[in-house]
């Protein structure tokens, strides 16, 4: 992997439709987009919500947050790894370890690697997991690719 | 979103209590319910808003701090708070020595007089520093031709900046170098650059003798640490005026680090003549840094309360402690508690940092600085500090079965207690020897042992004069004398030689008649029955006029049991501890297993110099220290 890399959004939000009907978990949109009705800041709820903050834990480096050095993903770290199967297994371990960790109202499932698109200097990734509060499997992936 | 009943909590100050306060604020609205995840965006929002929040209250308590003497932290708010108590800082000051010089003329000049600023250099490992003359000294002649004086020559680097005044574009006159020594200062103010008519500014001292014409100046420490000049308003002071030139001339110093060299090259003439001698009379001292942020705090409420004025001890205590940096500890006594009592005057003891006794030149310059300030009815005396020796005999018993030490580790651990003990509790003015606390010091270095037991003598020492004289060694504390007539070596003493009969010491009679004798293998004879007396109760005592032509070791020393287990210090009496002696026994085998006869206490290493230690005083004693 070259240069600096970032996450470039969920490319498929949702596979499966939330089983929670009542809301239990609510949360802020991190790119406080108005809603283009109320022209409030977006309410994210429940599975949006978790979604939403699985990947603002993958996203954060070791460090990054204040006073709780071991805190995130700590993907970054690995930008400058050569791309194989150790990379990939790294990264995957790295992401069951951090949600396992600091985000106790999920579990995952499986962690998907995808270097495909290693030609673009990208690379895929897919968690599957499970809501604690429910027995349905959802699915959040996202691209982590070079920005220059 | 958060009610209005609901309340955050302000008063804290850590990050994990602002993020709980802000969590416990949110709980009192429905619409957001995930700020106790920390991956959530709610969670990373808090983190920034108590960062921001921790940040903001960590520059306000510091803030705080530095706004009050007591708890500011940095050097420019510490001065700044101190210069509200009428306090500057005390500034590096050079070393001061005196040295003799003779200087033999090739021609008949009707006098010579050393220049001020004539350098001179000593070496200190392999470093070489500058000392000058501080003014010009007038040399007396002498019936061969030769002149004489004595030089006073201070350390540093003689400095001179100019500043030219101006109301267009006014300058701060600020000596641009660290380690000034503001003592050294004169300030001069020549009319303009066409008009070389220089005036000499003196340093202000009482305000109330300034008007508007006084020729004074103002020194204070800047925000950098730096020395600033400062002149009146035409009020307090003559203000210079546009062209004005100001003239300083000082001397950048290396503080502490030359205190104690006696050894210094001369320049290749003196006063313009090659055939010369120096001789060192006085060894450099009273060097000092800067004054350090702790030494501000503590004495500028002191100075404050003073004002400068110096009527009780505590006043002469603390404007000596603030203004001279080279001084350890100082004792202040009246004239009425003296022994004898020496009515109007106040006696002031000083232990520098470095050796054991101030120099005559130090000293003197010290009651200078005090004269104006002074009570006028009271004189100023300088006395020497005295040094009393405590000797302990320490014998400890150990199990050998709760120690993997063996007795020399044993015994080396106790030799660290006992100079520990004394390095803290003993050395300066006004302390205490508890052999309690000392016997407690050494039971508690080590578990293995079962028991301490110590026995002391005290011990002074001084160094004979060459003439016939009477000697009085001052021990202050009662001698051990259980009744009229009892023998037991209360008194003993090194040797020294009489009328050429060598190997002699001093016992007493049990009447307290001091005897001198020789030890022949038949027994004592006795040389002198009235060789001086000793007061069992105040423990003065008094060798009769005798000229003790030669001594074994470098002193004489004179040693009593105590009465009392415990030694206070008065006056200028500092305790040290000298010539412990440490044994150890095995408890199980009553086997002595180690004894060390000479432990390195301070008391061992501390000299007494020749020149300052005997001091006549006016009922024409002479005083042992």
């Amino acid at each position: 992997m070259v240069s600096i890399a970032t996450f470039s959004g969920a490319k498929n939000p949702s596979r499966t439709t939330s089983p929670i009907n009542d809301v239990i978990y609510s949360d802020l949109g991190l790119n406080f987009i108005a809603h283009p009705v109320t022209k409030k800041v977006t309410v994210l709820k429940n599975e949006d919500a978790i979604k939403r903050a699985l990947r603002n834990l993958i996203l954060t480096d070791s460090g990054e947050k204040f006073f709780e050095p071991l805190y995130g993903g700590n993907i970054r770290a690995l930008l400058f790894e050569n791309l194989d199967r150790v990379t990939e297994i790294t990264i995957k371990e790295n992401i069951k370890d951090t949600v396992r960790q600091f985000e106790p109202r999920v579990t995952v499932v499986d962690v998907d690697v995808n270097s495909n698109r290693i030609d673009n200097n990208a690379i895929t990734i897919s968690i599957i997991f499970r809501i604690n509060e429910s027995p349905i499997l959802s699915e959040l992936e996202f691209t982590v690719e070079r920005i220059r | 979103m958060a009610s209005n009943k609901s309340t955050l909590n302000v008063s804290e100050l850590n990050f994990d209590d602002i993020k709980t306060s802000l969590k416990t604020y949110l709980r009192s609205q429905t619409e957001f319910s995930d700020y106790d995840f920390d991956s959530s965006t709610l969670s990373i929002l808090l983190d920034v808003l108590t960062y921001n929040t921790y940040h903001n209250s960590f520059y306000l308590n510091m803030v705080g701090n530095e706004m009050f003497l007591d708890s500011a932290q940095l050097r420019n708010s510490v001065v700044s708070r101190a210069k509200m108590l009428n306090y500057v800082p005390r500034s590096a000051r050079g070393a001061t020595a005196a040295l003799s010089a003779v200087i033999t003329p090739d021609d008949s000049p009707t006098g010579v007089t050393v220049p001020a600023n004539t350098q001179f250099t000593s070496t200190i490992d392999g470093i070489e520093y500058t000392f000058v003359t501080s003014g010009a000294t007038t040399m007396s002649p002498q019936d061969n031709g030769t002149f004489t004086g004595t030089l006073n020559i201070v350390e540093g680097t003689p400095l001179q900046h100019r500043f030219t005044v101006s109301t267009v574009n006014p300058v701060r006159y600020i000596l641009p170098n660290e380690n000034t020594d503001t003592t050294s200062f004169t300030v001069r103010i020549q009319e303009s650059s066409s008009n070389t008519t220089v005036s000499t500014y003196n340093l202000a001292g009482d305000l109330s003798s300034v008007n508007s014409t006084s020729k004074i100046y103002f020194v204070q420490e800047n925000e950098d640490n730096l020395y600033e000049i400062q002149f009146g308003d035409s009020i307090f002071g003559k203000k210079p005026i546009d062209g004005n030139i100001i003239i300083v001339d000082y001397r950048i110093t290396s503080g502490n680090t030359v205190n104690g060299t006696n050894t210094f090259s001369a320049p290749e003439s003196l006063a313009g003549y090659s055939n010369f001698t120096i001789t060192t009379t006085s060894s450099a001292q009273g060097g000092a840094p800067q004054e350090t942020i702790d030494s501000i705090k503590f004495n500028a409420p002191f100075k404050f309360q003073a004002q400068d004025r110096l009527v009780t001890k505590q006043d002469y205590k603390n404007i000596i402690l603030s203004e001279q940096g080279d001084i350890q500890s100082i004792s202040v006594w009246g004239g009425e508690e003296n022994i004898p009592a020496v009515y109007g005057k106040v006696f002031i003891a000083t232990k520098p940092l470095s050796g054991a006794i101030l120099s005559n030149q130090r000293k003197e310059a010290i009651r200078t600085s005090l004269k104006t300030r002074n009570t006028v009815s009271i004189d100023v005396e300088m006395v020497d500090a005295t040094y009393l020796y405590i000797n302990p005999t320490i014998t400890v018993r150990y199990n050998p079965q709760t120690t993997s030490l063996t007795a020399g580790e044993l015994n080396t651990i106790i030799q660290n207690s006992l100079i520990s003990y004394e390095s803290n509790n003993l050395g300066t003015f006004d302390q205490k020897f508890y052999l309690y606390k000392m016997i407690e010091t050494i039971k508690d270095v080590n578990s293995s042992f079962v028991s301490v037991d110590a026995d002391i003598t005290i011990e002074k020492r001084f160094i004979p004069l060459t003439t016939k004289n009477t000697y009085q060694l001052v021990f202050n504390q009662a001698v051990y004398h259980p009744h009229e007539g009892h023998l037991n070596g209360l008194v003993s003493t090194s040797s020294f030689t009489i009328d050429g009969i060598s190997g002699q010491k001093i016992d007493d009679n049990g009447y307290g008649i001091l005897r001198s004798f020789t030890q022949t293998p038949t027994g004592k004879v006795y040389r002198n029955r009235n060789f001086g007396i000793i007061d069992y109760d105040t423990g003065l005592v008094t060798i009769n006029n005798t000229l003790i032509s030669a001594y074994d070791d470098e002193y004489l020393s004179v040693k009593v049991k105590p009465r009392n287990k415990n030694i206070f210090a008065s006056r200028n009496q500092i305790l040290l501890i000298s010539g412990a002696t440490i044994s150890t026994v095995d408890d199980n085998t009553n086997n002595i297993t180690s004894t060390v006869g000479t432990v390195a206490t301070a008391g061992v290493s501390t000299t007494i110099n020749t020149e300052n230690a005997i001091a006549t005083t006016s009922s024409g004693f002479t005083i042992a220290v």
